[in-house]
């Protein structure tokens, strides 16, 4: 657990996002012998070493030298891991990272203003966390990595209650529903308990699932169609 | 509530707002000067994120009550800096000349009482959660059936004033009744000291 961070304080829902630039994508071979060669720098929501929930636009190089980059978004917590990928363009990209209520979203941009989404993940942390960036590396080649244009928005912590009473409505809506990407992430039990994150497998087994194809309904960027009307 | 005719019934439960608006013209568009659409504001500083959700009969086959407009039935966010110069981001429906209902994302904004964008985006006849963004110079609107997963309209600089009225509005010009319940309102306010204009 020693990868570098900056964390505050916060204790009500949030909307973070910020720009992410670097070398995210690199050829080294790996620093670690429990992990792939991996770089990885975004936003992190820190209750403990054992509860946490890092979103990041990654890169790493497979065992048959195949480089891959993708958005890599995860919940520690409490022993057992979700990770959920989605592969992204190598270029600089926006990361958008949501706590409403028990729920953690979120979403990868390459401008700020079009979003790829991911599910959102179940995450019973405490009202009050750390929220912040780290950088991440187990690879030879080092991680330069630059964080622009963070912008942070703050609500009013939400009851779980109160999140349960819109689900029930939402779930009571003429065709609304909260769509599972089949195949889309994963639920695994850390073996190991506490091995750190950067060193740990179910990073690059998430990454071979992740390899069947994105659903159209996660290819936001531009993907609306777009008309113009007149209203009242 | 804002509710200029007083004919529009509303309640506010476990935050839950349900408006019932008649069938006669209640509409928000400066440049006619038909501005009697029941609204819902408070006061907001600088740059934020809001999202609610939509549900109710933002659906209709009703015939229009506006010598102006065909028949509307739109449900949403408002960003108000007076009323000569607001931003509206709707789930709405219309009639079109064959006689079907098209359903979409309607964003429009007035500035001095003319109006200078208007965009949609086709989106299901269902539930739908409605994000506007106001971050910088831009604002940004999200359309969204689940609340999480979100389709962007193209941004734009609406130039409103860093401290304006955000709130929600319901606006009906069709001889069917609109009755809109507006749930899961959620405002975040920016950290950030950065001015806007």
């Amino acid at each position: 657990m020693n990868a570098p961070r900056v964390l505050r304080s916060i204790d009500a829902d949030f909307i973070v996002q910020a720009k992410v630039s670097g070398n995210l994508r690199h050829v080294g071979r790996r620093t670690s012998g429990l992990s792939v060669a991996y770089h990885g720098a975004g936003f992190l929501i820190w209750q403990n070493a054992g509860n946490y929930v890092p979103l990041e636009r990654a890169g790493l190089v497979r065992e048959d030298g195949r480089t891959v980059h993708f958005a890599n978004f995860e919940l520690h917590g409490n022993g057992e891991v979700v990770v959920k990928s989605m592969e992204i363009p190598d270029k600089d990209t926006y990361l958008r990272l949501e706590r409403r209520g028990d729920r953690a979203s979120a979403l990868v941009s390459p401008d700020g203003s079009h979003w790829s989404c991911f599910d959102p993940i179940g995450a019973r942390l405490s009202r009050e966390v750390k929220l912040g960036v780290a950088a991440i590396s187990t690879s030879t080649e080092p991680l330069k990595v630059v964080f622009s244009e963070l912008e942070l928005y703050t609500g009013e912590p939400k009851r779980s209650q109160e999140i349960e009473h819109n689900e029930r409505l939402l779930a009571a809506g003429a065709g609304a529903s909260y769509p599972r990407r089949a195949g889309s992430g994963s639920r695994v039990s850390n073996p190991e308990g506490g091995i750190p994150c950067v060193a740990w497998c179910p990073r690059r087994s998430s990454w071979r699932r992740s390899r069947a194809p994105i659903e159209p309904s996660q290819r936001r960027e531009g993907s609306g169609r777009r008309t113009t009307y007149g209203g009242a | 509530l804002t509710d200029p005719k007083g004919d529009c019934p509303s309640s506010v439960n476990n935050g839950v707002l349900s408006i019932a608006v008649p069938a006669k013209n209640h509409s928000l568009c400066a440049e006619t000067g038909e501005m009697d659409a029941p609204r819902f504001l408070n006061p907001i500083s600088g740059d934020f994120i809001a999202q609610v959700r939509i549900a109710g009969n933002v659906s209709h086959r009703g015939k229009t009550t506006s010598s102006r407009f065909g028949a509307y039935h739109g449900a949403g966010l408002l960003a108000w800096q007076d009323a000569r110069t607001y931003l509206r981001f709707e789930r709405a429906a219309v009639i079109r000349s064959d006689g079907q209902a098209l359903h979409y994302a309607n964003l429009e904004l007035r500035r001095e009482a003319k109006v200078v964008s208007s965009v949609g985006l086709r989106i299901p006849d269902q539930d739908t959660f409605l994000r506007l963004e106001r971050r910088g110079v831009l604002t940004y609107a999200l359309v969204s059936t689940d609340g999480y997963r979100w389709t962007s309209l193209e941004p734009l600089d609406a130039g409103l004033t860093r401290d304006i009225q955000l709130g929600v509005v319901a606006i009906n010009t069709s001889t069917e009744p609109l009755n809109v319940i507006f749930t899961g309102l959620e405002v975040f306010k920016s950290q950030a000291r950065r001015p806007t204009p």
